[in-house]
C-alpha cells in the first residue's frame, strides 16, 4: 500500500473501477473486456502487486472462467448444437454466449481483485466513516474482517489440540462427522463469552455515544484524486452518450 | 462530598431465584481509594456494574434500592454520561481490545472518537496519556501482539484518556505477572494523587494495604465489614468472612496472641520496620 | 419480544456477527480438512440467525461473502444465497420453528428450497445473462427459480443440499443448547431457548 496508487484516496479507485464495470456489462463483443485483465495487471506493476496480483486472479478465476467456456459451448442445448459426441456437441451460439460471459465475468473480477489488493481495510472504513455511513456498519466491517484471520489461525490450534486429546480425524465418514462438533464448540462457546465481556468493554469506550466519530487516523483527498475523480465522471458521460448514439 | 450512595440495594440475575447481592448500603466518598474484597462470587464485580449503571441496563434482572451518583440516581444518566463519568476496566486483557485498531495509539484514541472529540485535541490528550503511563515503547504495535501486562495497560490508558472523576478496576492483575502488577498499582498510586476516586477489586491484600484508603468486605452479597484500611485490615473477623488479611498484620496479630502482647498491628513491611525502630 | 431493525441490531446483537462468520470460515476448513463430501460454510449464518434474528442473520450471511469476496469476487454474486438464508431462518425462529424437533426439519427443508432456488437466480443472472439480453433475463430467471425448486426437490440436489443444511442447523442447535441461560436472556431472540422455564414465571 505505499506505492503511488495505494495512497490514493479509496474513493478515486472506487469510481475507476465502478466505470470499469460498468463498461464492461453494457459494452457489447468481447474484446474490451478480455482486455481488463492485462489493463489491471499492468497497474498492479506500478502500485507493487503485480505477483501477488497474477496469483491470486489466476488460481481463482481462471477455473471458473474454463469451466462455463466448456459447458456453454459443448454442453448446453441451443438451436444450432450440432452433435460430437454422446452429448457433447458444439454450438456456435454457445460459443458467442461463453465469450460475453466469460470476458464479463473476467473483467468484473479483474478489477474488484486489484481494487481490494491496492486499497487497504483501515482507508476503506476511513473513507465510509468520512462519508457518513452508519457506526455500526462501519464497525461490523472492520471487525469481521480484523477477526476472521485471526480465528482460522486459532481453529487449526484448536484442531491439533483435539487430536492430540484422542478425537479422530481419519477413518469412516461417521468417524470424521463426530469430529465436526468437538473441534468447533470449544471455539465458539469461547468466542461467545468474549463477546459479553467485549460489549462491556466497548460500552466503556463510549461505543453507544450517539456524536458524529471523528478519527486519529487521516488520509486526504489530494488535487490528483480529484483530478482522477473528474476524469471518471467525464468518461461516463462520454461512454453514455456513445453508447447512445451507437 | 458523597459521590456514590447506595442505599439497601439488592439484585437478582434474571431467572435466579437467590439475590446476589442484598440490602446493600454504603457510599463512596469524592477522592478516596477504596478496595472491595472477598471471596470469588461474594457480589463484587455485581457491585461494579450497579455503580457503573452496567445493572440493570445490560444485564436486567431485579435491581432493588437507590443507587446515586452526585445525588441523581444512576438510571437518570444516560450510558455516555456513565461512560465519561466513570472509567471501568476489567479483568481479561484480551476482551478489552476493540478490534477494530491496528496500533496502540489509535486503540487509545478510540474512546475520543466516539465521543466526537476534534483530531487535535485527540493527539494531545492521547500523547499526554501515552507519557502518563509510560506507554512509549508500544505506541506504534499492533495490540493484539502485546502481552497480558501490556495489554492490560493500554486498556487502562483506553478507559483514563476520557479524564472520568470515579475509575473502577475489576481485579485488573488477576492475569498479570508480579511487574505488570507492579504497573497497574503504580497507576492506582497516580490516580489517587490526580484526586480521583478509585474503586479497586482486588485480591491482592498486601497492596491493598498499601495503596488502599477504606476497606469494604463483601460475603455471600451483604456487606459485612466498610472502614478504613488500618481498622478492618487488622481485624481477625475478616478472615471468617472469606477475606485475607496482609502477611504483616497476620504476623503481628499471632505475635500479640501468642505472647500476650497488645502492639499496634502494622500493614505493610514500611510500617513494621518503623514500629520496631520506634520500640527500639 | 419488540420487532424493528434497529433493536435486533444492539452491541450483542452486532458483535455476533464476526463471531458468526468466523464460524462459518472455520466451519468450512474443518468440513474440507475432514473431508466431508459436502460444504459447511453457512454454519455460522444459521446459528446466528437464531439467537440474533433474521436481519442480523443477513448481515451475517453478508459479510461472510464479503470476506471471501475479497479474494474471489464471485462470492460477492452469492452473497444473495448466504442472505436469504440468514433471513429466513432468523424468521422462523422467530416464529419457534426450532423449538422442536419436527419445526427443526421443516426449517432445513426450507432453508434448503431457499437457498436452492437463490443459488439458481444468481447464477442465471451471472452466468447466463451478462449479455445485456433484457427480457430474457427476467424469463430466464424466472424459469430457473421454478425450475430449480422442482428439480432440488425431485433430485440427487435434495440429498446433498439437504445434508448441508442439516448439519448447518444440527451443529447450531447443539451448540445453541451449550449456550448459558444468562446469555441467551441478554439477546432479543434469545428467550425461547433458555432452558430453565420455570424461572421465567
Amino acid at each position: 500500500m505505499n506505492s503511488a496508487i495505494g495512497k490514493l484516496y479509496p474513493s478515486t479507485k472506487f469510481c475507476f473501477i465502478l466505470l470499469v464495470i460498468i463498461a464492461s456489462i453494457f459494452t457489447p463483443g468481447h474484446w474490451f473486456q478480455y482486455a481488463m485483465f492485462p489493463l489491471f495487471a499492468v497497474l498492479s506493476l506500478f502500485s507493487g502487486t503485480f505477483v501477488k496480483y497474477l496469483k491470486a486472479y489466476l488460481s481463482s478465476i481462471l477455473l471458473i472462467v474454463v469451466l462455463i467456456f466448456a459447458v456453454q459451448v459443448f454442453i448446453v442445448r441451443y438451436d444450432d448444437t450440432t452433435p460430437i459426441w454422446a452429448f457433447i456437441g458444439f454450438s456456435q451460439t454457445g460459443l458467442t454466449a461463453s465469450l460475453g460471459i466469460t470476458s464479463r465475468i473476467a473483467a468484473i473480477c479483474a478489477a474488484i481483485m486489484w481494487f481490494f489488493q491496492v486499497t487497504s481495510t483501515k482507508d476503506m472504513v476511513y473513507a465510509m466513516e468520512r462519508a457518513n455511513f452508519p457506526k455500526k456498519m462501519t464497525f461490523v466491517i472492520i471487525s469481521t474482517i480484523q477477526m476472521v484471520p485471526q480465528m482460522s489461525a486459532l481453529s487449526a490450534t484448536i484442531l491439533d489440540a483435539q487430536r492430540s486429546r484422542g478425537i479422530e480425524t481419519e477413518g469412516s465418514l461417521m468417524t470424521r462427522m463426530k469430529a465436526f462438533v468437538p473441534m468447533l464448540g470449544p471455539l465458539v462457546l469461547s468466542l461467545i463469552q468474549q463477546t459479553e465481556e467485549r460489549a462491556l468493554a466497548l460500552q466503556s469506550r463510549a461505543f453507544l455515544f450517539k456524536a458524529r466519530k471523528t478519527s486519529l487516523y487521516q488520509i486526504d483527498k489530494r488535487p490528483v484524486d480529484t483530478v482522477i475523480q473528474i476524469v471518471c465522471l467525464a468518461a461516463f458521460v462520454a461512454y453514455v452518450v456513445w453508447m447512445v448514439i451507437a | 462530598m458523597t459521590s456514590i450512595s447506595l442505599k439497601h440495594v439488592s439484585y437478582r440475575y434474571p431467572l435466579d431465584t437467590n439475590n446476589v447481592i442484598d440490602d446493600m448500603s454504603f457510599d463512596i466518598e469524592q477522592g478516596r481509594t477504596y478496595a472491595l474484597i472477598g471471596a470469588n462470587d461474594s457480589g463484587k464485580t455485581t457491585v461494579c456494574n450497579i455503580i457503573r449503571g452496567f445493572i440493570p441496563r445490560f444485564y436486567r434482572g431485579d435491581l432493588t434500592g437507590s443507587v446515586e451518583i452526585d445525588g441523581k440516581p444512576v438510571t437518570d444518566f444516560d450510558d455516555a454520561q456513565l461512560t465519561t463519568m466513570i472509567g471501568y476496566s476489567f479483568q481479561n486483557p484480551f476482551t478489552q481490545m476493540s478490534g477494530v485498531k491496528d496500533n496502540v495509539r489509535e486503540e487509545i484514541a478510540y474512546a475520543l472518537e466516539n465521543l466526537g472529540v476534534p483530531r487535535d485535541e485527540m493527539i494531545e490528550r492521547v500523547d499526554a496519556m501515552i507519557e502518563l503511563l509510560h506507554l512509549e515503547a508500544l505506541a506504534d504495535k499492533n495490540p493484539f501482539e502485546l502481552s497480558g501486562g501490556q495489554k492490560q495497560r493500554v486498556a487502562l490508558a483506553a478507559v483514563l484518556v476520557t479524564d472520568p472523576g470515579i475509575v473502577i478496576l475489576d481485579e485488573p492483575t488477576s492475569q498479570l505477572d508480579p511487574k505488570g502488577t507492579e504497573d497497574i498499582f503504580d497507576i492506582v498510586e497516580l490516580l489517587k494523587s490526580q484526586g480521583k476516586t478509585v474503586i479497586l477489586v482486588e485480591h491482592k491484600i498486601d497492596l491493598i494495604a498499601r495503596y488502599c484508603d477504606q476497606v469494604l468486605l463483601l460475603d455471600g452479597g451483604r456487606l459485612v465489614m466498610n472502614g478504613p484500611v488500618h481498622e478492618v485490615l487488622t481485624d481477625p473477623a475478616v478472615l471468617d468472612h472469606g477475606g485475607q488479611l496482609p502477611q504483616v498484620a497476620r504476623y503481628y496479630l499471632e505475635r500479640n496472641r501468642r505472647f500476650g502482647r497488645h502492639d499496634p498491628i502494622p500493614l505493610t513491611v514500611e510500617e513494621a520496620a518503623a514500629q520496631e525502630r520506634k520500640g527500639r | 419480544m419488540k420487532r424493528g431493525i434497529r433493536y435486533d441490531f444492539s452491541l450483542l446483537a452486532l458483535l455476533l456477527i464476526p463471531v458468526g462468520v468466523s464460524m462459518s470460515v472455520v466451519g468450512y476448513q474443518l468440513s474440507t480438512i475432514l473431508k466431508f463430501p459436502i460444504f459447511i460454510d453457512q454454519i455460522g449464518t444459521v446459528f446466528v440467525s437464531m439467537i440474533g434474528g433474521p436481519w442480523v442473520g443477513l448481515v451475517t450471511g453478508l459479510m461472510g461473502n464479503v470476506v471471501n469476496g475479497m479474494l474471489n469476487p464471485v462470492s460477492f454474486a452469492y452473497a444473495f444465497v448466504s442472505m436469504i438464508i440468514g433471513l429466513v431462518s432468523g424468521f422462523l425462529s422467530r416464529w419457534k420453528w426450532y423449538t422442536n424437533i419436527f419445526g427443526t426439519i421443516a426449517a432445513c427443508f426450507v432453508l434448503n428450497e431457499c437457498s436452492a432456488t437463490v443459488a439458481a437466480v444468481v447464477t442465471i443472472f451471472v452466468f447466463g445473462g451478462v449479455t445485456g439480453a433484457g427480457s430474457d433475463l427476467v424469463t430466464a430467471a424466472f424459469l430457473a427459480a421454478g425450475g430449480a425448486l422442482v428439480q432440488s426437490v425431485l433430485s440427487t440436489n435434495l440429498i446433498t443440499g439437504m445434508a448441508a443444511m442439516i448439519i448447518d442447523v444440527g451443529v447450531s442447535w447443539i451448540i445453541l443448547r451449550r449456550l448459558p441461560d444468562r446469555f441467551l436472556v441478554k439477546l432479543n431472540y434469545g428467550m425461547p431457548y433458555v432452558r430453565n422455564r420455570k424461572a421465567l414465571a
